[in-house]
């Protein structure tokens, strides 16, 4: 039976020869990576997990062509890569003008902040960092994001304006930025 | 313009702010140049977190790919990507905002919507300030915490759970959930494939199946009842387990063990109509050789009873001191009530009560109390009774049979005292006696001794049926049938009610105390 101490190497060729469960062990190992790629480049975390899947159904349904010796993470960051490209190319707002320059930059700003393996190390970084926010930040950013309420209505319900709560938004997510910042350099 | 600046204007687009033209140049030199790292993080972050947020409480995602990588999930993941779509569209910008590509960020709320729901329950008891209502919305984070009982949620994506308590079930998502401890029942519908349990030492997710989990700090048990799950112990590798079979997850990893499939039920009564059909015999004619019913929505011209002896013998039931008024005694010598009413065919729903007094002294006699069916094939007959056979389970617990299939409860009713006993057979397409029965005792829900699977088909229309008698063996035609079974049974019964309906632990002690009539 496979394990977790199997090398990828010998879950691939498991995999190869139809074992789910192998391959359910290097979707387990390699996924941070690649949910983490698509989930910094893409604005909708729905379409970003849902291409992150892809990635791994089209991976296994295309071991066949991959080699041994290769290194699996690349590979089916690779795969993730062409998929989102593609995706792009049919979804992205044909809006003409400054703002759509703007995402282009921001994402090309995006893509090269972290390599990719610090790239796969950003999913299990934020978690941490929450952790040590308290309780009413916590709060907050579980209103903005989880209830996906406005910045508005957060405001409104807490009797404050809105500048603050965009404010406040800001410096919790500087805050996370520089904490996430120092776990990379810390597990460097 | 300061750094501070440019990050002040991320945070306001993040916000949905519309920036004017000036502010979106500005932000865009500042994004084309090479200091500015920190209002990217401000946009980095902002997609981190809506990810984090929005995902953290779906299933695994490892079980989701494996899930779309089954062949005979393929229809159902392209629907549910169809549905994503149509969310994402939902709250998705209109196209003039969309000119602001980096706010294609959540503009409107999505509607709040119920991770789970509770849809029935079963002696359902609380944990102090924990109850909860039919209907009640649950959303992640929530507990059930059950003292005893049953019940049963319906989670957002069509995945139902039989909870039976003691426990503590964790709402963690539309699709997943935590039992801390206690024993649950899934049934996954395609729309649901990936749903998930998580206990301490491991977790079960469903690739298309119906199963039963049991958890405890110490670990947890996955029993398979249809279909296949993947099952993980912590930090381990997942395992596949397919229908009949059985693991438990510990500390040390995952072990085969038995599969017990007949001992959860797999689903709960639904609420009864209101006045729900039935017949209900008194017995406080208190003289006579007749027993007349009373009721509604059921013919009660044959359910007239008749006092009478199988076919060679001449003994008769006598009268006695009922619970409410006059009751029959049962001599255990081929002395039985027949009636001519058919009974409850087939697969429909059906409560039975009754009181009965058994004697101390009771061992391998008296069986039936109240019975109807043909007893030719599985599964054709309905027998509330007494059990004698030591070989099928304790001796003098309640038991409903079935022929070749029954459920054993576990308090031993020889005590000579009147005790109030019911059973409930919720319907369905394929109702089946090891998981759609419900005993109860003095008004308490009865825990099985054991139980057979055997599916309910009660026959009432074939020559051999037999039409509802009181205190005689199904099995039993003629006083001289030479098989082994005890005839006919010993001791006193009162007050016996059928029901065309399950009736729930509250109705069934509104009968126990005040009668059938009273139910509102």
């Amino acid at each position: 039976m496979m394990t977790e101490d199997s090398s990828d190497p010998d879950l691939l060729a498991a995999a190869k020869s139809g074992s789910l469960g192998a391959y359910g062990e290097l979707v387990a190992r390699h996924q941070d990576g690649v949910r983490a790629f698509l989930a910094i480049r893409l604005s909708n975390p729905h379409e970003a997990e849902d291409l992150a899947q892809e990635a791994f159904v089209t991976a296994f349904r295309r071991l066949r062509e991959f080699h041994d010796g290769q290194a699996f993470a690349p590979w089916v960051r690779g795969i993730a890569f062409n998929l989102l490209r593609n995706h792009l190319r049919k979804h992205r707002p044909l809006a003409a003008g400054n703002a759509n320059d703007l995402a282009a930059l921001a994402d090309a700003r995006l893509a090269e902040r972290f390599t990719p393996i610090q790239e796969s190390r950003l999913l299990a970084a934020l978690e941490r960092c929450l952790q040590k926010l308290n309780d009413s930040d916590r709060t907050l950013l579980h209103r903005r994001y989880h209830d996906e309420a406005s910045v508005a209505e957060i405001a409104k319900a807490g009797g404050r304006g809105q500048s603050a709560v965009t404010m406040q938004l800001f410096r919790l997510r500087q805050a996370l930025a520089a904490c996430i910042q120092s776990q990379m350099e810390s597990s460097a | 313009m300061t750094e501070r600046q440019i990050e002040e204007l991320m945070a306001r687009l993040l916000a949905e702010e519309t920036l004017t033209p000036a502010e979106q140049e500005a932000l865009q030199a500042a994004l084309s140049g090479t200091t500015t790292a920190s209002a990217a993080d401000q946009l980095l972050l902002d997609r981190l977190l809506r990810h984090h947020f929005i995902n953290a409480g779906r299933p695994a995602f490892t079980a989701e790919v494996l899930a779309r990588l089954q062949p005979a999930t393929t229809r159902e993941t392209l629907r549910r990507r169809v549905v994503r779509h149509l969310a994402w569209r939902r709250w998705g910008l209109p196209a003039a905002a969309a000119a602001l590509a980096l706010a294609l960020l959540a503009g409107q709320l999505l509607p709040h919507k119920a991770d789970a729901t509770i849809v029935a329950g079963a002696s359902a008891e609380w944990s102090l300030g924990a109850g909860r209502h039919h209907g009640a919305a649950l959303q992640r984070g929530d507990h059930l915490l059950l003292k005893s009982g049953f019940v049963s949620l319906r989670f957002a994506r069509g995945a139902e759970v039989v909870l039976e308590g003691a426990a503590d079930l964790e709402i963690t998502s539309g699709n997943s959930a935590v039992l801390h401890h206690g024993s649950a029942v899934a049934r996954v519908p395609e729309s649901a494939h990936g749903f998930t349990i998580t206990g301490s030492q491991g977790r079960v997710v469903d690739l298309g199946t119906e199963f039963a989990v049991k958890a405890d700090a110490a670990g947890m048990e996955v029993h398979v009842l249809d279909g296949e799950v993947a099952a993980q112990p912590v930090g381990r590798s997942m395992i596949s387990v397919s229908r009949d079979h059985a693991l438990r997850l510990d500390a040390t990893g995952a072990a085969s063990i038995a599969a017990h499939t007949d001992q959860f039920l797999t689903a709960l009564p639904p609420d009864r109509p209101t006045a729900p059909a039935f017949l209900h015999w008194s017995f406080d004619e208190g003289h006579g050789m007749t027993v007349s019913a009373t009721g509604h929505g059921l013919p009660l011209d044959p359910s007239r009873g008749t006092l009478t002896s199988l076919p060679g013998s001449g003994n008769l039931p006598s009268w006695t001191a009922g619970v409410r008024g006059p009751g029959i005694e049962f001599h255990g010598r081929d002395d039985y009530i027949q009636t001519g009413y058919p009974g409850i065919a087939g697969t429909q729903a059906r409560t039975v009560a009754c009181w009965v007094k058994v004697p101390a002294d009771f061992t391998d006699e008296g069986f039936a109390l109240v019975s109807w069916g043909a007893h030719q094939e599985s599964g054709d007959t309905w027998q509330l009774s007494i059990n004698s056979y030591p070989l099928d389970g304790p001796v003098g617990r309640l038991r409903i049979g079935t022929h070749r299939g029954q459920v054993i409860g576990v308090r031993d009713l020889r005590d000579g005292q009147w005790h109030h006993v019911a059973a409930v057979l919720y319907g369905g397409p394929d109702p089946d006696v090891s998981t759609h029965v419900l005993l109860y005792v003095d008004g308490e829900l009865e825990p099985a001794a054991t139980k057979t699977v055997r599916r309910v088909r009660t026959d009432t229309g074939s020559p051999m049926a037999q039409p509802v008698a009181f205190g005689k063996n199904s099995a039993v035609r003629a006083a001289g049938d030479t098989i082994h079974f005890p005839h006919t049974f010993r001791g006193s019964m009162d007050e016996v009610t059928l029901c065309a309906s399950a009736l729930s632990q509250a109705d069934i002690r509104i009968v126990m105390t005040r009668g059938m009539a009273l139910l509102p």
